[in-house]
């Protein structure tokens, strides 16, 4: 990390006394100001309000946690996300503004009815022996699951913009994170918005509090607590025992959203449910940019857990990643397509695919990873050939900047690019079958059998 | 000449010259006793207008018809009342003349005659006042930026002061208000309180805020020893007050008027949303989860007139994007509608030269030596400085003061443009 130069920190100097030591955790002057300014706001914030000394004091003492490169949300503990105010913690990611734009972008479109097509589609399951099976219409309900949901932002905001356009009447949002510090935050956060009005409050009967507290305690019968039956064990258990994975989770079928603690590596086999839409912002920086591009206050300060991720290796899911690694072996020649930043994104794939949902966004890194994972994608035989593939850049909503393309091909297919910015996210859409005219003779056999 | 002695001489002259000059200064005086035709055909038509609208009233009922007829009410009042009185002076006048009035009658005649007069002079004046058009956004809420002129810091300093006197102002007044932007030069340590201010964006949420409140617009002038002075000498500076009507978002009452406003393209509040282009923060280097920026400043440009307006007090995007929305409409709003004012000033100019106040023009002065504060339009002068910097009562007489100048000024105006349309009328 280059030094600052001395001229700024005299500048600053000159301004506020605090200000060089705030400097030194922004590395720049203008937003430096503003920080100060809300770490001022808070030490005033509380009633009653501090005297003199012990406000100069604590406010002391915030600027220099501020000056060791700690995250100002970390500090301030809340970081806005749209309308709403989302915790943070230590352990647990904090919510990005690009996050906030797509997450955004996609509740415009749910609400003004481009994705209704998407969401009329019936639910395919491809399990043998399930056949086919017809989704209640998006009218009626509509199911979102968050992987990886870290601190909740992204199912919070989704869920409260969707509730108040009133266009969805029945909306349930499950939220997974290996982190059991996540999910205990997401908690804290979906209590905290309602709260504050800003989520509609879910009125719940003592039965089913006490259900489901009994549930999570491993007392009901198919019901398991999950701690002591982790990864590898949990998916042999689930083998043996055909139990639904969302007993296992302790999932409430009633509950608009929870959130709930999960290592989406480990059961691969079985659907954890049918849902509209999915949307990702799994870990995706590989260990090398890690070093290289990651900034010094995120190195130091947030979860690698929550970017880096093969850190995410757990007893469970090191078959899964051994998997991978054979798999990766075998094709050898292709080293782009055997990046491991990318390991998150099969398995997001192969969870829409067996949750057959019309709406996939994954969050990507850069337009390299942007493209690697558009090339997975159209080269997967089933999802590659009924999904409409965009990219979308860090705002979406936007006009196009002169200067960056509107479109990319990936593996002969052209792929739109919408928004200004950089390449942020990669999103599929469910397509009717007889309308995507590639593979269409593939379906149709595999169809007429059913 | 008289035979004084010199010395006397000059005491003596100054003592005997009929109505010695007084210091006084004579402001804007207007005699509202004779009328001219011009606005009294206007009224006329009014009355009439009302009438006819009334009668239409009476057999079906239309909210937007009695909206107008509520407006014209006042003046179709005024007129009767004005009409009336004129024609008991004319009976008076003739009762005069005539050489058979007996002379106690005479007596009672001129006696009523003075009252009649004195009475015809106030409802003139009520007539010309129902007349002046209600200024379209007199009963919004209004946004008062304050933003230092030349001077230095010791602007920037003046400027935080007119801020505390507009917040004891609304305080006393029981105006809601509160601070939208609120920007010093080192970067808010408003802990002191005596950094110099950069720039404030004040919000009064009460109704009729901006009825009240505009006559404030303009270049407010300070003259003293600034803090930062150590030779003593006094320095003038200058702050720039900008009075904008603030637009009800919703929730608000009045608010089905103003939803349709904001829609509605002939509206003065709407801006399509494609002629504005959103500048965000862009993350520096990769972005995602690779920075985490705390930069939330939102810049919105309004392509067309290339207005400018950025926002970066709060810590939410979102936040600062409403806000800024919000500031932008306003600008926008009365962009549009001093430019039309433009066009009636060009009207005017001819007979009663520039009465348009904005941001260029000086309308006031705070003189700290001398404690005294001289508004240049009404041309009153209070000498209690301190109250007024409070935001006290003194403040409020020199608000009243300049609205009845501004009352005025718009009657003349209106005057002006009859007669202009009278003349051309005339030529043809």
């Amino acid at each position: 990390m280059p030094r600052l130069p001395h001229s700024l920190l005299l500048r600053a100097h000159k301004k506020s006394t605090l200000l060089p030591l705030v400097l030194q955790g922004t590395r720049d002057l203008p937003s430096a100001i503003n920080e100060l300014r809300w770490l001022t706001e808070h030490v005033q914030s509380p009633s009653p309000p501090l005297c003199p000394r012990a406000f100069r004091k604590r406010l002391l003492h915030l600027c220099e946690r501020r000056s060791r490169a700690e995250p100002l949300q970390y500090i301030l503990g809340s970081q806005p996300f749209g309308e709403l105010d989302i915790k943070c913690r230590p352990g647990v990611l904090i919510p990005r503004p690009e996050t906030e734009a797509y997450t955004t972008h996609l509740a415009e479109l749910l609400i003004n009815g481009s994705l209704d097509e998407q969401l009329c589609l019936p639910f395919r399951r491809t399990l043998p022996g399930r056949g086919r099976w017809k989704a209640p219409s998006p009218r009626n309900g509509l199911s979102i699951l968050d992987v990886c949901s870290g601190s909740g932002c992204i199912s919070l905001l989704l869920h409260s913009l969707l509730s108040k356009s009133n266009k969805f009447p029945n909306i349930k949002t499950l939220g997974l994170d290996i982190s059991p510090k996540a999910v205990a935050l997401a908690d804290e956060n979906l209590a905290f918005n309602i709260n504050r009005g800003h989520l509609p409050a879910f009125p719940r009967s003592k039965e089913q509090d006490e259900e489901l507290k009994q549930a999570l305690q491993g007392k009901i019968p198919g019901y398991k607590r999950r701690s002591h039956l982790k990864g590898h064990k949990l998916l042999q258990y689930l083998k043996k025992q055909k139990v639904k994975d969302e007993r296992v989770l302790g999932i409430d079928p009633t509950a608009p959203i929870q959130f709930r603690e999960h290592d989406i590596f480990t059961s691969l086999l079985r659907p954890l449910g049918d849902f509209n839409i999915i949307i990702s912002n799994p870990p995706y920086i590989s260990r090398s940019s890690f070093l290289s591009t990651t900034s010094h206050s995120v190195q130091k300060y947030e979860p690698r857990l929550a970017l880096v991720p093969e850190a995410t290796y757990s007893p469970g899911s090191e078959r899964w990643i051994q998997r991978y690694m054979n798999w990766k072996a075998r094709r050898k020649g292709d080293a782009e397509l055997a990046e491991d930043a990318d390991i998150f994104y099969r398995q997001l794939l192969r969870i829409y695919d067996r949750s057959s949902s019309s709406v996939l966004l994954m969050e990507v890194g850069d337009q390299e990873q942007a493209i690697r994972v558009t090339k997975l994608v159209v080269l997967r035989k089933d999802i590659g050939k009924t999904n409409r593939v965009e990219i979308w850049r860090d705002f979406p909503a936007q006009e196009a900047q002169p200067g960056e393309e509107q479109e990319v091909e990936v593996e002969g297919r052209v792929i739109p690019v919408n928004g200004a910015g950089k390449m942020r996210s990669v999103v599929l859409f469910r397509v009717e079958e007889e309308k995507m005219e590639v593979g269409r003779e593939n379906r149709a056999t595999r169809d007429s059998g059913i | 000449m008289f035979g004084a002695p010199w010395i006397w001489r000059r005491c003596t002259n100054t003592y005997l010259k009929p109505g010695g000059r007084r210091l006084l200064r004579f402001a804007s005086t207007t005699s509202h006793a004779s009328f001219s035709p011009a606005l009294l055909a206007r009224a006329r038509s009014m009355a009439s207008e009302h009438d006819k609208l009334s009668q239409e009233t009476s057999e079906n009922f239309d909210a937007k018809i009695s909206r107008r007829i509520g407006e014209l009410k006042s003046v179709a009042m005024a007129l009767k009342e004005w009409e009336d009185t004129q024609n008991s002076l004319s009976e008076l006048n003739t009762l005069l003349e005539d050489p058979t009035t007996d002379s106690e009658l005479r007596e009672l005649a001129v006696e009523d005659l003075a009252t009649t007069a004195s009475q015809l002079d106030t409802l003139s004046r009520n007539l010309a006042t129902s007349l002046t058009p209600k200024h379209p956004f007199e009963d919004l809420p209004c946004l008062l930026e304050i933003r230092p002129g030349v001077g230095g810091g010791e602007a920037g300093l003046f400027a935080g002061d007119l801020l505390r006197m507009y917040r004891g102002y609304c305080q006393k007044k029981n105006m809601r208000s509160s601070l939208l932007k609120f920007e010093t030069e080192d970067g808010g340590s408003d802990l002191s309180g005596d950094s110099p201010l950069q720039e404030a964006i004040l919000e009064i949420e009460s109704p009729g805020a901006y009825g009240k409140l505009r006559g404030e617009a303009g270049v407010h002038r300070v003259q003293r020893v600034p803090a930062t002075e150590n030779k003593g000498r006094t320095h003038t500076s200058a702050v720039a007050v900008l009075v904008l009507p603030s637009l009800p978002t919703s929730g608000t009452e009045g608010q089905e008027v103003w939803e349709a406003d904001l829609k509605d393209p002939n509206s003065d509040y709407y801006v399509n949303p494609t002629d504005v282009r959103t500048d965000v923060m862009r993350a520096r280097g990769a972005g995602g989860q690779h920075v985490n920026t705390t930069d939330s400043a939102v810049r919105l440009t309004h392509i067309p007139t290339n207005t400018v307006v950025s926002m970066q007090d709060s810590r939410s995007q979102h936040q600062n994007r409403e806000r800024a929305w919000q500031l932008l409409r306003s600008k926008i709003a009365q962009a549009r509608r001093e430019a039309r004012e433009e066009e009636v000033t060009r009207l005017r100019r001819g007979v009663i030269g520039v009465a348009k106040m904005g941001r260029g023009d000086k309308v006031r002065t705070y003189n700290y030596g001398q404690q005294r504060v001289t508004d240049h339009r009404s041309g009153l002068s209070v000498h209690n400085l301190d109250d007024v910097m409070e935001g006290g009562d003194e403040l409020d007489k020199i608000i009243d003061s300049v609205k009845t100048w501004l009352g005025e000024r718009e009657i003349e105006g209106l005057l002006a443009e009859d007669e202009a349309a009278a003349a051309g009328n005339g030529k043809k």
